[in-house]
């Protein structure tokens, strides 16, 4: 998806659930955007993005069984025309380094507030995949 | 005095001072447990045994009526200056073996690295990602998850504290009176 008028399928990967119902709640809120799978997990992720073809991955680096770094390659060649945005507690200095290397679309911080996120997600997926 | 001679003295005080060396070495790592958790001590160690029983090799051919005919005609002035170099710096460092805990430690410094590195990934997963939650939460009036991760966090970093500060070095240095004084306020 490259335009905001249709709405933008996502899958979230992150281990820790709170923080995925979180995210789906932003992103719900919108309208423009809908969760259409979540995983704990790097290979969680894998079948969820192979079943589901979301537009945009929302991926955590550090999971248990595959982390990020390691799902995003196989994503990516899964999947060529879909976002990822790699959100990591890590500061972005060398993740966001190794994000971009394996093929994130943008590295994000966690921490960053509702509309800020949402705001970099938006500009995020309205360049091309 | 035979220029052999003086390639068998030199060769003797490498040997001697390897062996203590490697001696001292591996005992420090050993009495700190940490002889697989510390490949690079133990290797060192090991390096310097290996040196020793290679001179030990010169020395007994250069004695061994058998092998001194053929050793002497390899060891020309050339060697024996390396040798005797070899063995002032092999001497030097034998004396400073008071100072091996230190390099014991300095070797471990790549293993330290890595438990740095473990310490950071666990303070991420169980404290950062707990925070950032708690954040986002409450920033979406979600006050009841924010507590719940905010306790996690909390409960995690608890656990984390104890378990850094309970490492024997640590707690020697810090759980004394004063040990624990800030550098500036929280």
């Amino acid at each position: 998806m490259t335009g905001t008028l249709a709405t933008c399928r996502v899958l979230l990967v992150d281990d820790e659930q709170i923080l995925r119902s979180l995210l789906a709640l932003v992103l719900r809120r919108t309208g423009r955007y809908e969760v259409v799978g979540e995983a704990g997990d790097g290979l969680e992720a894998l079948d969820l993005a192979s079943e589901h073809a979301p537009d945009l991955v929302l991926l955590d680096l550090s999971m248990p069984r595959m982390d990020g770094l390691e799902a995003l390659p196989h994503i990516r060649r899964m999947l060529p025309d879909t976002h990822v945005i790699v959100l990591s507690g890590f500061t972005a200095t060398g993740a966001a380094d190794a994000a971009h290397r394996a093929g994130a679309h943008a590295y994000l911080e966690k921490g960053l507030d509702p509309n800020a996120l949402m705001a970099a997600i938006d500009e995020t997926v309205a360049r091309p995949a | 005095m035979d220029s052999w001679l003086l390639a068998a003295i030199a060769n003797g005080l490498v040997t001697i001072a390897y062996v203590s060396i490697s001696y001292h070495i591996l005992s420090g790592v050993r009495r700190a447990g940490s002889l697989r958790d510390n490949p690079l001590g133990t290797a060192t160690g090991l390096i310097f045994a290996t040196c020793a029983a290679g001179h030990l090799g010169h020395l007994n051919h250069l004695l061994d009526p058998a092998t001194q005919a053929a050793s002497v005609a390899v060891y020309d002035w050339h060697l024996i200056w390396i040798d005797a170099i070899t063995a002032a710096i092999a001497i030097r460092y034998w004396l400073l073996r008071k100072r091996l805990p230190a390099l014991v430690h300095g070797v471990a410094l790549f293993d330290d690295r890595t438990q740095r590195r473990r310490q950071a990934l666990d303070i991420h997963d169980r404290i950062v990602q707990q925070l950032a939650t708690a954040k986002l939460a409450v920033e979406l009036g979600e006050v009841e998850q924010g507590l719940a991760a905010l306790e996690r966090g909390l409960a995690s970093a608890r656990e984390i504290v104890t378990s850094l500060v309970d490492d024997e070095t640590l707690s020697t240095a810090a759980m004394v009176s004063g040990g624990l004084r800030r550098e500036s306020p929280a």
